[in-house]
């Protein structure tokens, strides 16, 4: 795919805050919309894979890359990973009630609920650098978060929520309630926010969309608002920050 | 302020909640009930009717819009949405087409057929019951009328609305095919 000038503008800034070249490619098979990995270690490049036909695909792009610039906006020591090492892997899997499910499973809802964490919270701030410094994506961050928010509520139906345990499912739809609640604002939509409130997320949301509004909106202050977040959440137990190593 | 050249009041009781897509739905308080349902026809239907206006209360729902889309061209919409695959969009817009004055046999008969294929069979019975006394020759609404009766479990007035369908019209494929199905 031939990628816009927009998008090639943001690769370059990637590029040269980092010193590392940035490579991307599609691929039809990827299950998430896209994915990007620092280049850290011996890694000598940033690497991006997009699904092509994903619904606003250059909006898909430029959030992922959002992540990067954030990340690279920080000073080296306040760079982190938001990592589930084995300790609190265990720990979840007693606490969040997962020992019936197989291993595999359960280290994979774990993974998620953390990545969902940080994916959430700190997209958020992506999404209004987007808003505000990208704004020829308008219409496609929108089709984009429409298309999300969607697939996001399926997770409401009853046949779906009895299948996970109690304290996994609030997590999981308090996050997207919150997210639900702040894109109902700005795509002027009730429905969203409210579908949430319906099921009974609305003073969830409420807390969250408050801590984002207090905590520092500075890249350096991502932390906080993940800590924030997993207090609320009851996730705190269940992570860790790990420091990057170079190159990023 | 635009000048409105279409007015609509649709009863709150008519509008489908399931349009909405919110689970639970009964569970928010009127406050947003109401907001819900305006955000649903600001975003779903309204930016397709030029300039208007909605107010929404707890009892009914009024829409004004000026051109291009006039009341009668709701009907024509609601079988564009009906034949996608949206029936509940459909019934919506033939219900808001006769609330602003259409009083057609076509549409009433389209609004019965599509509230049976919805299951809303009393209502659905009720509109093709008068739709049938109106245009007693009309052997499509005579069939609408059976296939909905035998929806309800109704054998007795399906066969009688269907054998209807067949004196109008000889050798009806519908009306023989769901007469088949109730009398086997």
């Amino acid at each position: 795919m031939n990628l816009p000038a927009s998008i090639k503008k943001i690769i370059s800034e990637v590029e040269d805050t980092s010193g590392l070249p940035l490579v991307v490619r599609d691929d039809r098979s990827l299950k998430t919309l896209a994915t990007v990995s620092i280049a850290r270690g011996q890694a000598l490049f940033h690497t991006l894979t997009y699904r092509p036909d994903a619904v606003g695909v250059n909006y898909v792009i430029a959030f992922q890359l959002g992540f990067i610039i954030r990340n690279l906006r920080c000073p080296v020591e306040s760079r982190f990973d938001v990592v589930s090492e084995p300790i609190h892997f265990e720990k979840a899997v007693v606490e969040l009630g997962l020992q019936q499910f197989p291993s595999a499973l359960a280290k994979q809802l774990v993974d998620s609920l953390i990545i969902q964490l940080r994916s959430i919270s700190v997209g958020d701030r992506v999404d209004q650098w987007i808003i505000e410094e990208c704004p020829e994506f308008e219409d496609e961050q929108k089709a984009s978060v429409k298309s999300q928010l969607k697939v996001n509520q399926q997770a409401l139906s009853p046949d779906i929520r009895k299948m996970f345990p109690g304290k996994i499912l609030n997590a999981n739809l308090s996050m997207n309630a919150a997210y639900a609640k702040i894109w109902s604002s700005r795509l002027n939509d009730a429905r969203y926010g409210l579908a949430y409130k319906a099921a009974g997320y609305g003073d969830r949301a409420d807390k969250l969309v408050s801590c984002w509004e207090q905590i520092s909106k500075a890249p350096e202050c991502d932390q906080d608002l993940i800590k924030g977040w997993a207090k609320l959440l009851s996730l705190v137990p269940y992570f860790t920050f790990n420091q990057q190593s170079a190159n990023a | 302020m635009p000048e409105f050249l279409n007015q609509v009041t649709l009863a709150i009781a008519d509008f489908d909640t399931e349009l909405l897509e919110i689970p639970n739905f009964e569970k928010l308080d009127e406050s947003d009930q109401v907001a819900a349902i305006t955000a649903y026809f600001e975003n779903e239907l309204l930016p397709s009717l030029g300039s208007w206006d909605i107010r929404v209360t707890t009892k009914e729902i009024i829409v004004r819009w000026s051109e291009p889309q006039p009341v009668g061209g709701l009907a024509e919409s609601a079988l564009d949405s009906v034949n996608s695959g949206d029936v509940r969009t459909g019934a919506l817009l033939l219900r808001l087409a006769i609330a602003g004055g259409d009083r057609s046999i076509s549409t009433r008969l389209n609004l019965g057929m599509v509230l049976s294929d919805l299951g809303e069979l009393k209502e659905a019975i009720t509109i093709l019951k008068e739709v049938v006394a109106e245009a007693s020759d009309n052997a499509n609404a005579w069939v609408a009328y059976g296939v909905a009766h035998k929806r309800n479990g109704s054998g007795e007035k399906a066969v009688k609305a269907l054998r209807n369908a067949l004196s109008m019209e000889d050798g009806n494929p519908y009306a023989l095919k769901n007469l088949g199905a109730v009398l086997c």
